[in-house]
């Protein structure tokens, strides 16, 4: 299943480079979420994300000669985002912080009282519940399975810190779904 | 267990699929792993926390109407202008230094010539025999017309 998504990517990717833009389309309908949630987790507002994210799906759209095939896409994707988040930073010169010495555990936790009281009805509550640095790390582990070292440098952590909150989540999850199915 | 292997089992199971028989191996005797990896495919199953975000018809349009742009156009072409700019003149300019090389290696053997025959044809104003530099030279000295004037000592008594 994986490994089709892969062939699918690098079907559209040697399209992109070959100027098809409708190619591209697919490509920013498939990984938008992905660059929103991520932008997100960086304590970025939603309406600054959808500007951020934009810029880099240009971004790529005109340096994708330079993406290898070897590596992965959302990576290179997220890494475009990120940088393209910190040029924003330092033109508007909100924050002279850098995003690669950010701590993860400084992570902004946006949760309403309400969402932060975890119910037991479905995944969305479970999701809910999370923290947006959490959730970051569980759509690019889980869902887009990038390693490790890769979500560390992404999220500007140690791989040892995003190893230690994935599996600290995991066994979070594991206890809500044991309560949840019985 | 130990949490290590635990942690190994999960990893495994998230890269490459419940698989493996080592996977199924570590769960049979595992139940907190067990409980984790039916977590893990509820979750799956359930799909990403990221599937509530689509792009707006307005958000695909403005990057299609950015990326038709002639600048981006361009700008997607920009590497391999400039490096065909850059050879071109990388070319012009070894070709000017090869040329010019030659051009003053050619007219350094030629001072060079002039330069050593000239103390030989100092060298043969003893008697020793003429190079055929110092002949022309000779002839020419010969063939040109020669003006006396009188000197200021003639007229010193």
């Amino acid at each position: 299943m994986i490994q089709r998504t892969e062939i699918d990517n690098n079907e559209l990717i040697e399209m992109v480079k070959k100027g098809n833009k409708q190619a591209f389309c697919q490509l920013v309908k498939k990984y938008y979420s992905t660059v929103i949630y991520f932008l997100l987790g960086h304590g970025v507002s939603r309406s600054d994300a959808e500007d951020v994210s934009q810029e880099a799906f240009i971004n790529a759209f005109t340096k994708i000669d330079q993406y290898k095939s070897s590596g992965s896409f959302v990576g290179w994707l997220l890494r475009i985002a990120r940088n393209q988040h910190i040029d924003k930073l330092r033109k508007e010169k909100k924050a002279e912080i850098s995003v690669d010495t950010y701590d993860m555990q400084e992570f902004p936790d946006e949760r309403t009282p309400e969402s932060q009281v975890v119910s037991s009805c479905g995944v969305d509550d479970i999701f809910a519940g999370l923290r947006s640095r959490e959730r970051v790390i569980l759509e690019l582990r889980v869902f887009q399975v990038l390693p490790f070292a890769e979500i560390a440098e992404l999220m500007g952590s140690s791989e040892g810190n995003v190893r230690l909150v994935f599996h600290r989540l995991i066994n979070k999850l594991r206890k809500l779904h044991q309560e949840k199915v019985g | 267990m130990a949490k290590n292997e635990c942690e190994k089992i999960i990893d495994l199971a998230i890269e490459q699929g419940n698989t493996g028989g080592l996977v199924d191996k570590h769960a049979r005797h595992c139940p907190e792993c067990a409980a984790a990896l039916a977590c893990l495919l509820w979750l799956k199953h359930s799909g990403s926390p990221t599937a509530g975000f689509e792009p707006s018809a307005s958000y695909l349009g403005q990057i299609d109407k950015k990326i038709s742009a002639p600048r981006v156009l361009a700008s997607s072409n920009v590497s391999t202008g400039i490096k065909a700019v850059v050879a071109a003149f990388i070319a012009t300019a070894l070709a000017m230094a090869i040329i010019t090389g030659l051009w003053s290696n050619n007219a350094s053997d030629h001072t060079s010539k002039n330069i050593v025959t000239a103390p030989s044809a100092l060298d043969n104003a003893n008697g020793e025999a003429l190079t055929e530099t110092a002949e022309q030279n000779g002839k020419i000295e010969n063939s040109a017309p020669i003006m006396q004037f009188t000197s200021p000592a003639d007229d010193v008594d």
